[in-house]
């Protein structure tokens, strides 16, 4: 049943995406980021991260985010993700954006967890095409990851869930 | 319509893998569990900036001792006081956080504090961000260890009461580390195991409570004054599988 969801909201994914490309309302971004842990253990992750649009007006676009985080554990998020422009476009344009999803671990002993990243940032018209993006903001990354040891009298073995949150800092491209 | 279809579809897929998470600790026949089931105090209000307050976990410590109270090993320490990795402690060590850990375990460091510290931190796979809930260790002994002591310290920072107050000075028979210390004391669970007899869970007790100053690793049988601490966990098994 759980594949036959998964199955099914791909395939739906797709379509719609393929429909939204056929009306040119399609735009991507990408972002490198880090942050300024906040957290317990303190990780600062690093990321890089690739958004699809579909732009509902000129101000409000919706999407899908994918990408990579590096923590203690290489993670694969997928989010969904939305973007508001807080003035009419101009060579500097303010937008507030926040992804929301999760995060897969391709690692073994490893357990993906929820995504959550609103920022607030700016675009930057330095090309005639691509915007150039600068954004602040949070990230929150939970995962879970198995810790074992051994020594002369056992072997242990335990479930550590991380939850790890950050002050995020990220550049970025239009395209 | 379509963005509907879209924004549902999206929901679906990520709803989806939530279910996908696996248990990552697999238990085999032979097995040992040890078993902490959170109280209604695992949660402990910590004050951060303009009255806002973060809800932490306790520091943790289990360990195993031989049946005549020797340390052997520990099994899991928090990651705070395996790494000293402190928020808000004022370069205060904590070392009233787990004192009966601390002492047992016996590794005296260079500022002639039984605590680790940033440099010379616990083995990292020993230690582990404390969960927000309960939580179980698996251990497997090796094939002499029959019979032996699982203990538990468990201690929230801040947690004062009328019987151990911010305000009791050094010196104090209730101080506790000062106004980022403990408030009260670190409480001791302990359950003997013997695989020689067949049984298969040994529930855990309350033995007393730790140094409040963290100056020793004596265990206190006196519980007066311990108020919303003895809830902090609900109860401690150790099941064999």
């Amino acid at each position: 049943m759980k594949k036959i969801i998964l199955f099914l909201s791909i395939m739906l994914t797709g379509i719609m995406t393929v429909n939204a490309q056929e009306e040119c309302k399609i735009s991507f971004s990408g972002y490198l980021g880090t942050g300024l842990a906040m957290s317990t253990p303190e990780r600062t992750p690093v990321t890089l991260h690739v958004i699809g649009y579909y732009n509902i007006s000129s101000r409000f676009s919706a999407g899908v985010g994918t990408g990579v985080s590096v923590y203690e554990k290489t993670l694969i998020p997928l989010y969904a993700d939305v973007k508001y422009k807080l003035s009419a476009p101009h060579k500097f344009t303010p937008y507030a954006e926040c992804g929301c999803g999760y995060s897969f671990a391709p690692q073994k002993n490893t357990n993906g967890g929820f995504y959550f990243s609103p920022t607030i940032g700016v675009e930057w018209s330095a090309f005639k095409k691509n915007k150039v993006l600068f954004a602040v903001g949070y990230e929150l990354q939970e995962f879970e990851r198995l810790k074992q040891f051994e020594n002369q009298y056992i072997n242990a073995e335990f479930q550590e869930s991380l939850s790890h949150g950050s002050v995020a800092l990220k550049v970025g491209m239009t395209f | 319509m379509k963005k509907m279809v879209l924004i549902s579809s999206l929901l679906l897929l990520i709803s989806s893998f939530w279910s996908c998470n696996k248990d990552l600790v697999e238990y085999s026949q032979g097995d040992i569990k040890v078993k902490i089931v959170e109280g209604d105090e695992w949660l402990h209000d910590f004050p951060l900036f303009l009255g806002i307050n973060k809800k932490n976990p306790p520091q943790v410590a289990i360990w195993l001792e031989d049946t005549n109270g020797n340390y052997l090993t520990t099994i899991y320490a928090s990651y705070k006081i395996a790494h000293q990795a402190w928020q808000s402690a004022n370069g205060n060590r904590r070392k009233e956080a787990l004192p009966c850990w601390c002492y047992a375990r016996g590794v005296k460091y260079a500022d002639g504090l039984y605590l680790p510290t940033k440099d010379q931190p616990l083995t990292d796979a020993m230690s582990g961000a404390t969960p927000r809930k309960g939580f179980d260790v698996k251990i497997t002994p090796n094939s002499n260890l029959k019979k032996f002591i699982v203990k538990v310290e468990l201690n929230h920072s801040i947690d004062f009461n009328d019987s151990y107050p911010k305000s009791a000075k050094e010196g104090d028979p209730n101080y506790s580390g000062g106004k980022e210390g403990s408030g009260q004391p670190a409480l001791v669970y302990e359950a003997m195991v013997d695989l020689t007899t067949g049984q298969k869970t040994f529930n855990a007790q309350l033995i007393g409570h730790s140094s409040s100053d963290g100056t020793s690793g004596t265990i206190y049988k006196d519980m007066s004054g311990i108020t919303t601490a003895q809830n902090i966990v609900k109860q401690i098994t150790v099941t064999i599988q």
